[in-house]
C-alpha cells in the first residue's frame, strides 16, 4: 500500500514538473515530455549546484574579510575592505532578489576572490614577515646571551671556591690566579659577547677577595687538583660553547637582510606595489634554512666528550642517577673521585655519568629510534611537518612523525623527565626529557604518557604510547636552548651549496622528444623530486634533504637524478616545472645528504 | 509528509549529481605516461595509453576503467605508438624494433603478432597505403613495406626529426634539431623535408629555427618553429608561405577542432585559438599556469596546465567557467560521452617518480 501511494505522489510530481494536462498521452508525447522534463531537471541541478557553489564562495569571502580584519587592520587600510564588503552585500541582495544569474555572479564572486586575495596576501605576509624577525632576533639575542652566561657559570664557580674549607698558598694560589688571568684576557669570539656591564669587575672582585685571604694552611691537594681541572673545564667550555665568528656574522647579515626586506615588504604594502615582494614561499624557506643553520650551530658544540655531564636536581640522590643510567654506583664513583662525601650532593652540582655521548648520538641513530629508513617515499610520506616548515603557522622547531597507532615511544637518550603533562592542543600530551650537557628532548602529541615528573629514564624506556592521529610524534631535540633540526642527528650536513633551478623547457626541447624530461641517469624529472648535482661530490642516486624546501610538498626531501655542466663544485640544481620561478632563483642554501646510494 | 521529503531528497541528489566536473578514480600508472590513443574496434572503444619509462600498455575501456597491461613490449623501450586498421604499431627507441599489436580483438585477448628490427632507435612513424615512414634518433627517415616487412629505404637526414605528418602521397618531416642552442647557431638551414611514397625526398625548405608540430588540413600545411615562436602556413602543394602567426613562448600542442587551430602559448600562461578560413587570432588568458594542450570538447575549452596542475574548463567564448585541481603534471585529455580522464605524467599526490590516470565526469 505504501509503495502505491509513494509512485502515485512520484508520478503526480512528474506530471507537475513536466506541465501535463493529461495523464492520457502517447508514448512519442510522453518521451518527448520526459526529454524536457530531464533537461529542466538538468538546468535546474546546474543552477542549484552553482548557488550553492556561489554560496560557499560568499561564506569564504566573509571569512576572509574578518580574518584580515583580525590580523592587520592597521596596515590593511579600511577603504578597501569597506568597499570590498560593500560589494559582497551588493552581490548577497542581487542575488537575494534574483537579479543576476548564477553565472554573472560567479564573475563577480571571483573578481572579489582575487581583490580579497591580494590584500590579505599582502597582509598575511606583513604579519607572519614581523612576527619572523621578531623571533628571529630573539634568537640572536639568546645566541649572544648563550656566553653571559658562561661567565656568570665562572662566578658561581669562584664563589664555590670561597666556600672551601681548606686556604691555597701563595705559590699554588699565584697559578691559579694566573689561570683565571688567562681566561680573563681570552680574546672574545664574538665582539658582542664581549661582557661591559661591570661582569668582569665582578670577577676580579672575588679574586681579590680571594688573594686577601692570609690564611697559610696546608692545601688540600686534591681539591686543589679538582679545581684546577674544573677550571679547565671551564676555560675549555667558554671556548668551545662560542659560535664561529664567521657563521655568527653570516645570520646576522642574512638576518639584517631578511629585515631589510620586511621594511621593503612592508613599503610595497602601503604602496599596492607587488613587483618586488618576496614571495611567501621563499621566504619561509629561508626562515627553515635559517633555523636550520642556527641550530646547526648549537649543535656544533655538543663536545665529543665520552661523558654525559648531569646537573644535579632537586630530589636526586647518586644511586637513583646510577640506576638511570644503567651504572652501577662504583663506575660513578670512578669517574667523579672530586667527590668525597657520596651522601652529600647538592642542586647544581655536576655528575659525570660514563656513558659515551658519541655513540648515543651516533648518525642515524635517531632514525632507527623511531623506525624511520631513509627511503624518500617512506620519507616523504611518514614525516608530516619537518623542522622549520610552517604547517602550523609557525615554524616548526621539531619533527611531525606519523608512527604506527599505539607505538611505544620510547626514549631517545638517557636523562631526567623535567616535564609531563598536557600542555594545549596543539602539543597535547607531552614529556619533555633532560639529557644533561644542555641537552633536552621533546616528544609531544602523545596518546598518553608513562612517565612522570622527576622519573629517570633510560634509552629505549617508554614515555608515552602513540595516538591514531596524523602525526602522531612530534620531536624536538634542544641544545643550550637551540632548537636542533633533526637532520643533524640522523643526516650528514653537506655544507651550504648554491643552489638554483632549471625546467624541462631549458634546453629548448619540447614533449615529442625522446629525451624529454630525462634526466643524465635515464629518469625522469620529477617536479618536488629530482635535482642536479656534481657526482663528484654528491653522487647520483644519493637522497638529500635541503631545508628551505621543507614546506613543500616533498618536505625537502630529493633525489639526485640528474647533472648539469654548469653544476660543478658545492651546486645544486633543483628542478621545477615554474619557469618563472626558475629564472630567478639563486641562494645559498643548508643541504644534507640523507643516504648515497 | 515523509513520502514528499523522500522525493525532495531525491531531486536535490540528482541535482548535486549533476555538477559540472565531478573528479572519479585516480588510477596510478608508471613512469612517464604519455599520451592516450583511442583505439575503436568490433569490441568497442578503448583508450590506450602509453607508459614510456616502464614501456607497457594500459588499456581503458570507453568508462576509462582500466581493462589491461600490456607488457609484452617491456624490453622494446617503446618512444610512441600508433593506432592502424585494428593494429597498433610500437616503436622501439630501445631496441630498434617496430612492434605490431593486434587489437582487433578484446583487450584481454590483443597479442604481439609481429616484431621489425630496423638497427635505428625509433621515435615515431605516419603510415601511407601500408608503407610506415619511421624518424630515427639515429637520423633518419625509414620507409618500411609493413606487408612484406621490408624497409624501402633509409634516408639520411640532417639532423634529428621528431615530427612527421603524411597525406595520400607525401611524408612531411621537420627538422627540429635544426639549431644548436649551445653555440646558438643553425645545424642546417633547412626546416622542412617532403618525401614521396618511397622515400625519395622531392623538396626541401628553409622554415626556421626548430620546427616541431606539423598539422594538415585540406590543402595547408601549419607548422608551429619552437624557437621563432611563430606558426607558418603554406600551401601543401606549393609549399609557398601562405601567412605566418607570431605565437608566443612554448607554443605546444596543436589541436585543429571546429575550423580553428588550438596552441597552448605553455610560457605566457594563454592559449590561442587560429581561424582555418581567415587566419584571425584570439587569446585567451588563464588563470592556471604552463598550458600545455587544448581540447574543444562539447562548447567548452579544456585547458591542460602543468605548472598548476589543473584542468581549466572556459565556454566557447574564453570565459572562465571552472578550475579542476589535479595535483599533477597533465600531458592529455580524453572523452567519451560524459567521462573524461585526464592522463598526469607526475602525480604529485605520492613520493614516487609515476603518473595515473584521473577520470572525471563531465556536464
Amino acid at each position: 500500500m505504501k509503495k502505491i501511494i509513494l509512485l502515485v505522489i512520484a508520478s503526480a510530481s512528474l506530471l507537475f514538473f513536466a506541465g501535463c494536462d493529461s495523464i492520457f498521452i502517447t508514448r512519442d508525447d510522453f518521451l518527448l515530455r520526459m526529454d524536457a522534463l530531464e533537461k529542466k531537471i538538468d538546468s535546474l541541478a546546474t543552477e542549484q549546484r552553482r548557488i550553492v557553489q556561489l554560496e560557499d564562495a560568499i561564506e569564504e569571502l566573509t571569512f576572509r574579510f574578518n580574518f584580515v580584519q583580525a590580523i592587520e587592520p592597521a596596515s590593511i587600510g579600511y577603504e578597501e575592505i569597506e568597499q570590498l564588503k560593500y560589494e559582497l552585500r551588493l552581490i548577497k541582495n542581487l542575488l537575494a532578489e534574483s537579479v543576476i544569474d548564477s553565472a554573472s555572479s560567479a564573475a563577480i564572486v571571483r573578481t572579489l576572490y582575487d581583490k580579497i586575495d591580494g590584500v590579505l596576501g599582502s597582509s598575511v605576509q606583513s604579519n607572519i614577515v614581523t612576527k619572523e624577525i621578531d623571533d628571529l632576533n630573539r634568537k640572536v639575542q639568546a645566541l649572544e646571551t648563550l656566553n653571559y652566561s658562561r661567565y656568570t657559570e665562572l662566578v658561581e664557580r669562584i664563589s664555590e671556591i670561597n666556600t672551601y674549607d681548606s686556604s691555597i698558598d701563595d705559590s699554588k694560589y699565584l697559578e691559579l690566579l694566573a689561570r683565571l688571568d688567562e681566561i680573563e684576557i681570552q680574546p672574545p669570539v664574538i665582539n658582542i659577547q664581549e661582557p661591559d656591564d661591570g661582569r668582569y669587575e665582578e670577577l676580579m672582585a672575588k679574586i681579590e677577595e680571594l688573594a686577601s685571604r692570609s690564611d697559610n694552611t696546608e692545601v688540600d691537594n686534591a681539591k686543589y687538583e679538582s679545581l684546577l681541572t674544573r677550571l679547565g673545564e671551564l676555560e675549555r667550555t667558554v671556548g668551545s660553547s662560542a659560535i664561529d665568528r664567521e657563521l655568527f656574522n653570516e645570520l646576522v647579515s642574512r638576518i639584517d637582510e631578511m629585515d631589510a626586506r620586511t621594511r621593503s615588504l612592508a613599503e610595497n604594502v602601503q604602496s599596492e606595489s607587488s613587483d618586488d615582494y618576496v614571495s611567501m614561499s621563499t621566504f619561509l624557506g629561508e626562515i627553515s634554512d635559517i633555523r636550520s643553520r642556527l641550530g646547526a650551530a648549537a649543535y656544533e658544540t655538543i663536545e665529543p666528550v665520552s661523558y654525559i655531564s648531569y646537573i644535579v636536581k632537586s630530589g636526586d640522590n647518586l644511586s637513583s642517577i646510577a640506576k638511570a643510567y644503567g651504572i652501577t654506583m662504583d663506575q660513578l664513583k670512578e669517574m667523579n673521585p672530586e667527590i668525597s662525601n657520596w651522601n652529600l650532593i647538592y642542586r647544581g652540582d655536576e655528575i659525570k655519568i660514563p656513558l659515551s655521548l658519541d655513540n648515543l648520538m651516533a648518525k642515524a641513530s635517531l632514525a632507527s629510534h623511531f623506525g624511520l629508513n631513509l627511503g624518500i617515499e617512506f620519507l616523504v610520506d611518514s614525516i608530516e611537518s619537518n623542522f622549520g616548515s610552517y604547517d602550523y603557522g609557525y615554524a616548526n622547531p621539531g619533527i611531525d612523525l606519523t608512527v604506527p597507532v599505539n607505538s611505544r615511544i620510547t626514549a631517545f637518550l638517557p636523562g631526567k623527565v623535567i616535564l609531563s603533562e598536557r600542555v594545549n592542543d596543539l602539543y597535547g600530551e607531552m614529556v619533555v626529557v633532560d639529557h644533561g650537557n644542555n641537552i633536552k628532548t621533546v616528544y609531544a602529541r602523545l596518546g598518553s604518557r608513562t612517565v612522570s615528573k622527576g622519573d629517570f629514564v633510560r634509552v629505549g624506556d617508554t614515555i608515552g604510547i602513540a595516538s591514531e592521529i596524523k602525526g602522531n610524534l612530534h620531536f624536538e631535540f634542544w641544545k643550550s636552548d637551540v632548537p636542533v633540526n633533526p637532520a643533524d642527528i640522523i643526516f650528514d650536513n653537506a655544507g651550504t651549496f648554491q643552489v638554483t633551478m632549471y625546467t624541462e623547457w631549458d634546453d629548448g626541447k619540447n614533449p615529442t622528444s625522446p629525451s624529454f624530461k630525462m634526466t643524465a641517469s635515464g629518469n625522469y624529472v620529477k617536479g618536488y623530486r629530482t635535482v642536479a648535482t656534481d657526482p663528484t661530490v654528491i653522487p647520483t642516486g644519493s637522497i638529500v634533504y635541503i631545508p628551505f624546501f621543507s614546506s613543500s610538498p616533498n618536505k625537502g626531501f630529493f633525489v639526485v637524478e640528474d647533472t648539469g655542466s654548469s653544476i660543478k663544485g658545492n651546486k645544486l640544481d633543483v628542478y621545477t616545472h615554474d619557469f618563472n620561478i626558475a629564472s630567478n632563483f639563486k641562494e645559498e642554501l643548508l643541504v644534507y645528504v640523507v643516504k648515497k646510494p | 509528509m515523509k513520502r514528499l521529503f523522500f522525493i525532495s531528497f531525491c531531486l536535490v541528489i540528482v541535482s548535486i549529481a549533476s555538477g559540472s566536473v565531478v573528479i572519479g578514480q585516480r588510477y596510478p600508472l608508471g613512469i612517464m605516461p604519455s599520451g592516450i590513443v583511442k583505439v575503436e574496434n568490433g569490441y568497442g572503444i578503448y583508450y590506450v595509453t602509453l607508459v614510456k619509462g616502464d614501456s607497457e600498455l594500459i588499456v581503458f575501456d570507453s568508462s576509462f576503467k582500466p581493462v589491461t597491461i600490456m607488457d609484452a613490449i617491456k624490453n622494446d623501450g617503446v618512444n610512441d605508438i600508433i593506432y592502424r586498421d585494428g593494429k597498433l604499431y610500437c616503436f622501439g627507441f630501445f631496441s630498434g624494433r617496430l612492434v605490431v599489436i593486434d587489437a582487433s580483438g578484446y583487450p584481454g585477448r590483443w597479442k604481439k603478432i609481429d616484431e621489425i628490427p630496423t638497427s635505428s632507435r625509433l621515435i615515431t612513424g605516419a603510415f601511407i597505403d601500408g608503407r610506415l615512414g619511421i624518424l630515427s634518433n639515429e637520423n633518419e627517415l625509414i620507409v618500411l613495406d609493413t606487408g612484406n616487412r621490408t624497409i624501402l629505404k633509409r634516408y639520411k637526414l640532417p639532423v634529428t626529426a621528431l615530427t612527421i605528418a603524411e597525406d595520400s602521397s607525401r611524408f612531411y618531416v621537420s627538422l627540429f634539431y635544426n639549431y644548436n642552442t649551445l653555440n646558438r647557431s643553425m645545424e642546417t638551414e633547412k626546416g622542412l623535408m617532403v618525401f614521396d611514397i618511397n622515400g625519395q625526398l622531392s623538396v626541401s625548405l628553409d622554415i626556421g629555427k626548430r620546427p616541431s608540430y606539423i598539422s594538415i588540413d585540406g590543402d595547408r600545411l601549419f607548422l608551429v618553429s619552437y624557437m621563432e615562436e611563430n606558426l607558418k602556413i603554406l600551401n601543401k602543394n606549393t609549399l609557398k608561405e601562405i601567412k605566418t602567426i607570431e605565437l608566443g613562448r612554448y607554443p605546444n600542442y596543436p589541436v585543429m577542432q571546429s575550423g580553428k587551430l588550438w596552441i597552448s602559448i605553455t610560457g605566457e600562461d594563454r592559449i590561442m585559438s587560429i581561424d582555418l578560413e581567415n587566419y584571425s587570432t584570439t587569446s585567451y588568458d588563464l588563470l592556471g599556469k604552463g598550458p600545455i594542450k587544448a581540447v574543444l570538447h562539447g562548447g567548452r575549452i579544456y585547458v591542460l596546465e602543468t605548472i598548476t596542475g589543473t584542468l581549466e574548463i572556459l565556454d566557447e567564448n574564453g570565459r572562465f567557467v571552472e578550475t579542476v585541481k589535479l595535483e599533477g603534471y597533465p600531458v592529455d585529455i580524453a572523452f567519451s560521452g560524459r567521462d573524461a580522464a585526464v592522463l598526469l605524467q607526475e602525480d604529485w599526490k605520492t613520493g614516487k617518480n609515476t603518473g595515473a590516470m584521473l577520470t572525471m565526469k563531465i556536464n
